[in-house]
């Protein structure tokens, strides 16, 4: 393996042992203090996309932690999982942020849900918990119960960078719920006039704590449904992503039809999620008439979803084994009938709609990030393809039916809010295309079959390209019909660590349009924990916090 | 003061202002292929926040209570120096005024969103600030070309005489494009822009001081559609003699809000906010526009 090869040259002293999982899947154990320097050569000097990192509670069985870091290589289709113990009593690694900024999240995630901190992490502020969650109770340890509640920790405030010292700025609110955005996440502008100097951002306040109740309530053949309620516009991403690493763990192939049918709704979502953006997009602007023509075909799409699966959203269709309900044949001509209207509109309302003076001059130049940045911070989807970077698990990675599917990965150079826009909207294009091509070339045969084993204590990622970027999900199979570890990480995770970067400099009147830029899903973002009415989450930011600052 | 046709004006301008917002709500709605919201709806709106309790923001204090009731009692104001339905104008000299108090009311607002120290509402007012630097003087100059080639101030004397000609034609665009400004829609709505400020300087209004804020800038919008009746007069000859009183006037007079209505509605639906930098230099251009219309007028009556 080209990759493992050079790793080992590099470090031929540090690495303790490497084993394939899979195909392409190499599982790379090293030393905890090793993390920080052979991720910055796989990083930065490989190329590695960063996907996830993790971290897993095994005291109870074995006495130790373990935390994974996740790099890909799109071009090569590889993935590696870093893999270190940590032992009980030295509950520390060091952080590996300052060398890979887009680890910055995770790793205070770890902290927060697991207690291993991260040694010289530029950044160790709560991000996930409630700001009066106590500081020593980790709710992802397997010894904290899923329904406990801990106790009141009253007066806790968000410390806030403050503005340097002597320097007048006006710190501007752009959150926790603005109507902007439609999404609770917290930006905090520090503005000279207008013009955005820094940005802080505070994000967790829909964590909902979906991984604990599925490693404890949950079985394997449940959580798909849940998954799917991860986010509201990227469900059967989710259901697919985790199904899908699940089948990987059981070496479980799918039927050939089952396959095509969960291609179909994949792009059937993508197209929905698109067009919902587009028409976002339009009213951040002030372009209402362009979310009303947008919508409106967005809704052929969602009668097209119910047509097939009798939702409009929420399809329900993924399952572990193959699919819920099967395609009949008329069914596949009204939808045939369906696309071909869904691409007549919207190839003219693109025409009318991208060709619009005011439309483009306020998306180009905007929210520029440039090709290094994206790298630097593993953005994903259509972020990483407007800056360039041509990634697309779909070709990359591929899973379901799209290695027989002809298709294109729009890529822009610019990286700017326009480029955005314009690879979403040839993506849209791309997926009728794909829809068009597997409904006519559907095999015949089961929809389903159940999966009879799934061996326990097998680590899997599954990589799905949802219509933000590319969506991962980590498990770590468990002996009692349920998953042991289930990471979800959605593409916005990555691409929120970033928006910062796209802010800078900009002015105040560019900035819902810059975070709209890259389709932000807070939901997708963090799923996760418990939900606990005592804690108070809204007392983060008071009503009467908001008005003194 | 003829105060009949104050009367007249005064109890239009309030029934009638609402009415005209709901339908360029309407006509929006239909351009965007929307049923749309009964054209009665703005008026629905104000009578709901009428009804609703008055909360004082934290650092704005009584100054919410005032700048509400100041917007309309300036929009109904102007109505006093126009003449609507009517030849005759409620007073004398009343171009001067309106120009003023056009001029005024703009910067009310913006000071009405600075008072509450709200971060949006100073963005907001700082916006409208500066756009109204912007599109007031081109309001002026297209006015005063009006007044400058009918030789009088009073509404009266300006609805009488007909002198059409390319001057005029050129004041008529520059006025209807500063309306667009003026009236405070996409792609002009930078102050209070929903998506980016969340409102702008209206952001601290609520319940009653809203439902009159909202009325005073549609009366305000209303009297600033009225305008064009006189350029609509000054390009058809009618002959209006002192005393006389036609359907005509009235018809022109509601043309000339349907025309304004109609205008925004479009700008409304085919374009993206503008940015502050942008505006400016539109409005830049429309001030070259109607700076050449006063010149040609300056001409046209230096040599007549």
């Amino acid at each position: 393996m080209d990759i493992i090869t050079k790793i080992r040259s590099k470090f031929p002293d540090n690495i303790i042992k490497v084993t394939e999982l899979r195909e392409k899947t190499q599982l790379m154990e090293i030393k905890k203090a090793d993390f920080p320097q052979i991720l910055d050569y796989a990083h930065n000097s490989l190329g590695g996309h960063f996907m996830t990192m993790t971290g897993t509670d095994y005291i109870e069985s074995l006495d130790h932690f373990i935390i994974d870091y996740i790099l890909g290589w799109y071009e090569e289709g590889v993935l590696v999982v870093f893999r270190a113990r940590i032992r009980k009593g030295d509950e520390n690694f060091p952080s590996a942020t300052p060398y890979v900024p887009c680890a910055d999240w995770y790793e205070r995630e770890v902290k927060e849900s697991l207690g291993l901190s991260p040694i010289g992490h530029p950044n160790p502020r709560k991000l996930l918990l409630s700001d009066e969650w106590p500081e020593d109770i980790y709710p992802l340890r397997k010894n904290y119960k899923h329904d406990a509640r801990p106790p009141y920790k009253a007066e806790a405030r968000y410390p806030f960078e403050a503005p340097e010292n002597g320097k007048m700025f006006n710190i501007i609110p752009f959150g926790p719920y603005h109507f902007a955005i439609h999404e609770p996440i917290y930006f905090r502008f520090l503005t000279n006039g207008e013009r955005i100097v820094n940005t802080d951002l505070r994000a967790g306040f829909n964590y909902r704590g979906l991984e604990k109740i599925a490693e404890t309530r949950l079985t394997y053949e449940t959580i798909p449904f849940m998954a799917e309620r991860v986010c509201g516009i990227c469900g059967s991403v989710h259901a697919e992503a985790y199904t899908q690493a699940l089948e990987k763990a059981a070496n479980f192939e799918a039927p050939e039809r089952a396959k095509w049918i969960r291609t179909v709704m994949l792009e059937i979502e993508r197209i929905h999620s698109h067009l919902l953006w587009l028409g976002v997009a339009s009213h951040m602007v002030g372009f209402d008439s362009g979310l009303m023509q947008f919508w409106r075909v967005r809704d052929k799409d969602m009668f097209l979803a119910e047509l097939l699966t009798g939702n409009r959203k929420l399809y329900g269709m993924i399952v572990p084994g193959g699919v819920r309900r099967d395609i009949r044949d008329d069914k596949k001509e009204k939808a045939l009938k369906l696309v071909s209207e869904i691409h007549e509109e919207y190839e003219e309302l693109l025409k009318a709609t991208l060709n619009l003076g005011t439309l483009k001059k306020r998306l180009k130049d905007v929210g520029c990030l440039r090709k290094e940045d994206a790298k630097k911070y593993s953005v994903m989807g259509p972020v990483a393809r407007a800056s360039g970077i041509s990634i697309d698990s779909r070709r990359d990675y591929p899973y379901e039916a799209y290695p027989h599917l002809d298709f294109e990965s729009p890529v822009e150079s610019e990286g700017d809010v326009l480029a955005r826009t314009i690879v979403r909207a040839h993506d849209v294009l791309q997926s009728i295309k794909i829809i068009e091509q597997a409904l006519e070339s559907l095999p015949d045969g089961p929809v389903h079959t159940p999966l009879d084993y799934i061996p326990p204590g097998v680590t899997s990622v599954g990589l799905v390209e949802g219509p933000r970027g590319t969506d991962v999900h980590y498990i770590i199979t468990g002996k009692e019909d349920t998953v042991y570890r289930w990471r979800v990480r959605a593409p916005t995770y990555a691409n929120l660590q970033a928006t910062p970067l796209m802010l800078e400099g900009y002015t105040l009147a560019d900035a819902s349009i810059i975070i709209g830029s890259i389709d932000p899903c807070i939901s997708c973002a963090e799923r996760v924990l418990v939900v606990d009415a005592n804690s108070g989450k809204e007392r983060i930011l008071s009503s009467k916090d908001l008005l003194k600052r | 003061m003829n105060f009949p046709v104050l009367a007249i004006n005064i109890l239009l301008a309030i029934l009638m202002a609402p009415i005209f917002d709901g339908l360029r709500r309407k006509i929006t709605a239909r351009l965007q292929n929307r049923i749309g919201p009964p054209i009665t709806q703005t008026w629905y709106d104000i009578l709901k926040l009428l009804r609703k309790e008055i909360i004082l923001p934290e650092n704005g204090g009584f100054l919410v209570l005032v700048f509400p009731v100041l917007t309309l009692i300036l929009s109904l104001t102007m109505f006093a120096s126009i003449s609507t339905i009517t030849v005759q104008s409620p007073m004398e000299r009343g171009g001067i005024i309106f120009i003023e108090l056009a001029v005024l009311s703009a910067f009310v607002l913006a000071i009405a969103g600075s008072t509450s120290r709200n971060p949006y509402g100073m963005v907001g007012g700082s916006r409208e600030v500066i756009l109204a630097t912007l599109v007031e003087p081109s309001i002026i100059v297209s006015l005063t070309a009006l007044i400058l080639l009918k030789g009088s101030t009073t509404f009266d004397d300006i609805s009488r005489s007909y002198s059409a000609g390319i001057p005029l034609l050129i004041a008529v665009v520059a006025y209807l494009l500063s309306l667009l400004a003026e009236s405070g829609k996409i792609p002009f709505d930078l102050a209070e822009a929903e998506s980016e400020l969340s409102g702008g300087p209206l952001i601290e209004f609520s319940g009653p001081p809203l439902a009159f804020l909202k009325l005073g800038q549609s009366v305000r919008n209303l009297a600033l559609y009225s305008i064009p009746k006189f350029f609509m007069i000054a390009f058809i000859p009618l002959g209006l003699t002192e005393q006389h009183h036609s359907i005509t006037v009235v018809i022109l007079y509601f043309a000339s809000l349907f025309l304004c209505t109609i205008v925004i509605s479009l700008a409304e639906s085919l374009n993206a906010r503008y940015r502050l930098s942008e505006a400016s230099k539109f409005y830049v251009m429309v001030l070259v526009l109607s700076s050449i219309a006063l010149i040609l007028s300056v001409l046209t009556k230096g040599t007549s």
